[in-house]
């Protein structure tokens, strides 16, 4: 799982730096003086074209503008490298020509070595780097879904197959009344439907079995907010309990989070996972947790006067 | 269902806490035993395993203050929370008068809590009782925990009739007179309701 940058992070990046400035230092000293003839280009291109390729593996679904921001600080970095190494050059030499010491840290070893140890330094900063919104659910599939579809289901029902964090666990038997689903079709027509929730990636995430998580499941900020749409929440809010198939979830996170379904099994992209409560409730609208006008029975209303019978004595 | 002995002025009711397992049943029970005076109750009787489940029913005979002249004794039960005991639960709701549901106010309790509303709806109904019928309120409890449901959920989830509520931390006796005090005055009114209906 990807967290957010901490001091350790940086860190490491120092760490980093200063051991790829003594490393190409070591190289510019020792490297042998007829050096292979590569154009100074060539190595640009090569260059960009490792940063690149490091960028696109370590963040799956990044955006074009984050991929180019990627390939730009990692040649920044790269050229810092080439430059301190340039500069302890001119210091250890005791004549502090910089230029000279330039010229001999821009050839073609160190330039290597300073470019493949600023991936290295560069590293945790990858999780800076935006990535791709993720993509809007298509919502005649949900209201086609199993999790929408099972807030009008019958009694009787047989059991449904709950799959939690690596393994499947049976749950209660759904068991929804025609009432209770007419009651929330109700509460659903004089609402929004638009809007959705926002849950963590991560917290969605542990709900997808280990064995089904993408290549880029551990690329992505655990905070990175995933839309849940409220036409899946709706009907479902009065069960007290949120599902929805991993078929569907996998349509709501970032590409690369989980295993392509031609990866899986069909039977367990059925599987139905369990979506936080306590993160839906709170940002649903007022009007979603709206009950009709108050009916109470004729035995719930009684005379103030009577309304103590008991009275408390200090514990013994 | 209540019996009033006019040779001996004396009303009888029955009290049923209701509500899923490990929700604070038994604790409301042995707050209410440990704070009323011991020549206005009689002993509890807890038939439990060694892990506090409730494991028959819980019962404690209870009496309150004169009314117009009448003794009125009220018998207060547990039902047994995990949903296997089914058949315990429907026997202890024979003959009850009123139902105090407690609620447990903790996110991932919400499930059981539904399950459990609609459990008791499905038992009162074998016995041809309803909640339309039968006086009950809703007692939310554990509501001094962090990880608890906002009242508004709570309410739309079990307490869709909207009858009357109680916040409660029965472990520390928060809300559990409230909620005693609010079903009897329920239950005795909804008697005399009878009484003149010529019903009861």
């Amino acid at each position: 799982m990807r967290r957010d940058f901490t001091a350790i992070s940086g860190f490491s990046m120092a760490i980093s730096f200063v051991a790829a400035v003594v490393l190409c230092l070591q190289i510019t000293q020792v490297q042998a003086a007829p050096e292979w003839q590569i154009s100074g280009l060539t190595v640009w291109a090569v260059s960009l074209a490792i940063f690149g390729t490091a960028i696109y593996a370590w963040r799956p679904g990044i955006s074009l503008s984050g991929w180019i921001l990627g390939i730009l600080v990692l040649t920044l970095v790269s050229l810092s490298l080439t430059m301190g190494t340039a500069a302890v050059l001119a210091f250890v030499q005791g004549g502090g020509d910089f230029t000279a010491a330039m010229g001999r840290t821009s050839t073609l070893a160190p330039r290597m070595c300073a470019a493949f140890f600023s991936l290295m330094v560069f590293y945790p900063l990858r999780l800076l780097l935006p990535v791709r919104k993720p993509r809007k659910p298509d919502r005649r599939r949900f209201a086609q879904s199993a999790a929408a579809q099972e807030a009008g289901a019958g009694e009787g029902d047989p059991a449904v197959l709950l799959v939690g964090g690596d393994q499947a666990i049976p749950v209660w038997e759904m068991r929804s009344r025609p009432g209770a689903a007419r009651q929330s079709s109700d509460t659903l027509t004089s609402l929004e439907l638009d809007g959705s929730v926002d849950l963590p990636f991560d917290v969605l995430l542990a709900q997808v079995p280990r064995d089904m998580w993408g290549d880029g499941a551990e690329g992505y900020s655990a905070s990175l907010p995933v839309p849940v749409p409220l036409e899946v929440i709706f009907p479902q809010i009065k069960e007290a309990r949120v599902v929805m198939r991993l078929a569907d979830l996998r349509q709501l996170l970032p590409p690369g989070a989980m295993k392509d379904p031609s990866d899986t099994d069909l039977d367990r992209e059925e599987g139905l996972v369990l979506l936080p409560l306590e993160l839906i409730v709170p940002q649903l609208p007022p009007e979603a947790l709206e009950l009709p006008p108050p009916s109470p029975p004729a035995w719930a209303t009684v005379d103030e006067d009577e309304s103590v019978l008991f009275a408390t004595i200090p514990a013994k | 269902m209540a019996s009033i002995n006019y040779a001996l002025k004396e009303i009888s009711c029955k009290i049923v806490y209701y509500g899923a397992g490990m929700c604070g049943k038994t604790t409301n029970l042995q707050y209410i035993h440990q704070h009323t005076s011991p020549e206005k109750r009689g002993n509890m009787v807890s038939l439990a395993t060694p892990g506090e489940r409730t494991l028959f029913f819980d019962f404690l005979p209870l009496e309150a203050a004169q009314i117009h002249g009448f003794r009125t004794k009220f018998q207060l039960y547990t039902v047994p929370g995990q949903v296997m005991y089914n058949s315990t639960r429907k026997l202890v709701l024979r003959g009850v008068d009123g139902i105090i549901f407690v609620c447990d106010s903790q996110w991932d309790k919400m499930r059981e809590n539904v399950e459990s509303f609609r459990n008791l709806g499905d038992n009162l109904a074998s016995y041809g009782y309803s909640l339309e019928t039968t006086p009950y309120i809703v007692q939310y409890n554990k509501r001094d925990l962090s990880n608890t449901a906002p009242i508004e959920y709570l309410q739309y989830l079990v307490n869709p009739r909207q009858v009357p509520n109680t916040k409660a931390t029965a472990l520390h006796g928060d809300g559990v007179f409230e909620s005693l005090n609010a079903i009897c005055v329920r239950v005795l009114a909804n008697l005399a309701r009878k009484q003149k209906a010529g019903v009861a």
